[in-house]
């Protein structure tokens, strides 16, 4: 189910109704309900059940038994088993292709000419995302920064509250739960506040991303028609065309959460206004990076393994470079499971992994070089103009990743940077579908979209809507609505593109 | 004062939703001109003796102005492309609001097509039909799968995309449409001479579907409630073919409904049609000359067999069909 489809918002609707008809205790049971429907729309059969069964009863009982033997080794094993249940599953239903894919690629460099057939396993939207989220959870208890639930039902709308299951974010039980638990009461301001998120989620999906979208998809697919320029401009749109339809249905989640008086951790603080890699990846896909940071960055660095290199680089290349080295290699790995975790693909893996690593360990490395440079030079690192030109700096870098991310293989990567390089006699900017009128609408929408991007990096704008007239909201709503139905893209022929971010 | 100034936002915003709304839903003037001939049948301003319902074959081919101008009878075409039968049923319902006829004449060629096959033949129909429960029942008979009510209620959820191809025609009939047809005949004088035909296909089944005689058997009804001589008809073509098994259906229906039923095919020799000067596509409609032909013909029958008043004597209603005549001979004029 699209969370721009009908069926999706008529399912809000209808749990909005239940959740706040029933008495408050029981509001939870509604959200499950609405939870399961959507987790099995689209797929629904007696295997896809028994996989989320096993991810649910491991997770809970594993986090029981975990705070039974606290203090004791069992408490660890149990937590192990819960972990490595539900990576196994995850794994097995979302990469074993690639997990063969890569053994055969193995032998097949080494002369073998094994071939594994694809297999088709079965799966739920959001996999991805809950079983991570349930590892967090038994994690979390194991570390006791939180205590089991007991009621498996909650423990089940913890680990598919529906909103979360195509896009994410990335929820904690400790900050998150309570919230999808307690039962909020109805309010004008919440409902009001969720709407204009949601309209403003559906403005960046349907006026811009789908809008992009044509461009990137005409460029991306026939890259034998077309170079130079128009090449260069398929690439330099992708991350923009990633952003609004990944923050945009985020804004979507959010709204909707919102209305149901549920607050969610927010996953972007304008990322395209990052003067580097580190700082964007602090402001794109916020859940995931600080996810992954507390369960697996951290944890890789205090293994014994890293300490135990620490131990060693440190007598051999001296404390800094012990420090480096070490905090390099946690780096890389943990980008490589990021490249992973997008996709089981190596195009997946160079463009959300191994490149952002490389970027990120070259700004480490250069920082004291480019400080120096500037200084030589006489550059104001803070001025405006330096800053501008950092921020350009870090959208080609990241665009030029998102090439092997979009791109459908390795080889179909390297011929789009080829074709960039190369002089085209095509200057039509409308060869790559999208008409004049459309370009300017699209023009339009970026501005106000990079407007409203750079105002809310100081400002809440949600905050001062909240405080504004009643008019005042009565034309930010009626603007908003008027907009996405005259300049959106959907519709009959034209349904919104699969989103980039859902995970299966 | 502040409830008013709200009331006025919400009421502008009302305003303008209906604004672009209209703005974006096709006028059907200068191309695809079948889509305003749903609208065309509200602006009539005198009723008529018959009415004809049924797909091209009837807006094609009929045309009640020679009917006039030759035995006086009023008549008009609500016909629309690719019309199916339970559309035709719905769209007599709503004709029989305006006004009582005494003769229908149903052409049956849409007894073939069983379930709703064209998202924008349904839109050519029903885009400026006007509100009514007949038309709520219609859009439900017609939907296909990928539609939905709303997108007839809100004509921007269907036609949001034609913001950036606006045309002239989009400005000027914005509130009012143009009137392309002459009661509900569309005028087209070219000539496309037959030639070869594709080969009779045997198919799995002829029959009718059971839904299809439910709906026939409505329109039945609907005209014997209303005291209405139902006529059967299908209009001369040479493709689609219509096979013998179809009309030996509809033979047997009309004979146990006590219908009368003109298979015109069988009377092309008859009636003077040529289809070498006769059509505009080859053998699937007929041209101007050909709808000519058939009008007199037909229209004779109508006078002799069904009689039918003479209005070229009445004052009122001559003077308003002398009116459609002169822009009807204009309008050939100009093509």
């Amino acid at each position: 189910m699209s969370i721009t489809s009908l069926t999706f918002f008529l399912l809000v609707f209808i749990t909005c109704l239940i959740y706040f008809v029933i008495p408050q205790k029981y509001r939870f049971i509604s959200l499950l309900g609405s939870s399961l429907f959507f987790l099995f729309y689209d797929n629904f059969n007696l295997t896809t059940v028994i996989y989320v069964l096993i991810i649910l009863l491991t997770s809970y009982f594993s986090s029981l038994l975990i705070y039974k033997y606290k203090d004791t080794k069992k408490s660890k094993l149990f937590m192990l088993i819960g972990v490595f249940l539900i990576l196994g599953i995850l794994i097995y239903l979302k990469y074993s292709n690639f997990i063969l894919l890569t053994i055969q690629n193995i032998f097949n460099f080494f002369g073998s000419n094994i071939t594994f057939n694809p297999v088709t396993r079965p799966s739920t939207i959001g996999l991805s995302y809950y079983s991570l989220i349930m590892i967090g959870y038994v994690m979390d208890v194991y570390r006791g920064l939180c205590l089991p639930q007991k009621n498996i039902l909650k423990c089940a709308l913890f680990m598919a509250y529906f909103p979360i299951l195509p896009s994410g974010p990335f929820i904690r039980y400790n900050d998150n739960a309570e919230s999808l638990y307690e039962g909020h009461n109805f309010s004008f301001s919440n409902l009001y506040l969720g709407l204009i998120r949601i309209l403003w989620g559906l403005f960046k999906i349907l006026v811009i991303s789908e809008r992009l979208a044509q461009i990137v998809n005409t460029s991306f697919n026939n890259p034998d028609n077309f170079s130079g320029l128009l090449m260069f401009l398929g690439a330099l749109l992708f991350p923009l065309q990633l952003y609004t339809n990944f923050s945009g249905s985020i804004d979507l989640i959010m709204g909707v959460s919102k209305i149901l008086g549920i607050n969610l951790p927010e996953n972007f603080t304008s990322p395209f206004f990052s003067p580097t890699i580190t700082e964007f990846w602090r402001n794109w896909h916020i859940t995931l990076g600080s996810y992954l940071k507390d369960y697996i960055f951290y944890p890789l660095m205090k293994s014994s393994f890293m300490q135990k290199l620490g131990q060693f680089t440190k007598k051999h290349f001296g404390k800094t470079a012990s420090k480096k080295i070490t905090l390099y290699l946690s780096m890389f790995i943990m980008w490589t499971l990021i490249g992973i975790w997008h996709g089981g693909a190596y195009t997946y893996i160079i463009g959300s992994g191994i490149l952002q690593f490389i970027y990120m360990l070259f700004e480490d490395l250069l920082s004291p070089v480019a400080t120096k440079v500037n200084n030589k030079l006489g550059i104001n690192s803070e001025s405006k103009i330096y800053r501008a030109y950092q921020i350009l700096r870090t959208y080609l870098l990241f665009s030029f990743a998102m090439i092997f991310f979009r791109a459908t293989s390795l080889s179909n990567a390297f011929t789009i940077i080829q074709n960039i390089f190369t002089t085209s006699h095509n200057m039509q900017i409308t060869s790559l579908g999208l008409s004049v009128a459309n370009l300017i609408i699209l023009l339009i929408a970026l501005l106000i979209l990079f407007i409203i991007d750079k105002i809310s990096i100081k400002n809440d704008i949600l905050e001062k809507i909240k405080n504004s007239s009643i008019e005042l909201k009565i034309v930010i709503l009626g603007i908003f609505i008027l907009t996405i139905l005259t300049f959106g893209m959907y519709g009959i022929g034209f349904n919104a593109s699969d989103f980039i971010y859902s995970r299966i | 004062m502040k409830y008013l100034n709200r009331i006025l936002i919400i009421t502008l915003f009302i305003i303008v939703f209906i604004f672009l709304n209209r703005l974006v839903t096709p006028k059907y003037t200068e191309s695809l001109e079948e889509g305003s001939m749903t609208n065309a049948y509200y602006k009539e301003t005198t009723n008529h003796d018959v009415i004809f319902i049924g797909d091209c074959e009837v807006y094609a081919n009929i045309s009640p102005l020679v009917m006039y101008e030759n035995y006086g009878i009023t008549s008009y075409v609500r016909g629309n492309s690719s019309q199916d039968i339970w559309q035709s049923y719905y769209l007599l319902k709503e004709t029989l609001k305006y006004e009582i006829p005494k003769v229908v004449v149903l052409n049956i060629t849409s007894m073939k097509n069983s379930k709703p096959d064209s998202e924008p033949y349904n839109r050519l129909m029903l885009d400026y039909m006007r509100w009514s429960k007949e038309k709520v029942a219609m859009i439900n008979a017609s939907m296909t799968e990928e539609e939905n009510i709303l997108a007839y209620l809100f004509p921007i959820l269907r036609y949001h995309s034609r913001i950036t191809e606006l045309k002239k025609e989009d400005i000027i009939y914005l509130f009012q449409n143009k009137i392309t047809t002459h009661n509900g005949f569309l005028i087209n004088e070219k000539v496309k001479p037959a030639g070869s035909l594709p080969a009779k296909r045997v198919l799995a089944s002829y029959d009718f579907a059971d839904s299809n005689y439910d709906y026939l058997d409505k329109i039945v009804k609907l005209c014997k409630e209303n005291n209405i001589k139902l006529i059967l008809m299908k209009a001369p073509s040479l493709y689609p073919y219509w096979y013998d098994e179809y009309n030996t259906q509809i033979i047997n229906y009309a004979r146990t409904n006590n219908l009368d039923y003109y298979n015109f095919i069988d009377l092309v020799n008859e009636i003077g049609i040529d289809f070498q000067t006769d059509t505009y596509d080859g053998g699937l409609h007929l041209n101007l000359n050909g709808a000519t032909k058939l009008s007199k013909y037909f229209g004779n029958i109508l006078k002799e067999k069904y009689n039918l008043t003479d209005y070229r004597n009445d004052d009122i209603i001559n003077n308003v069909y002398k009116k459609k005549l002169k822009a009807y001979y204009e309008a050939i004029e100009r093509k």
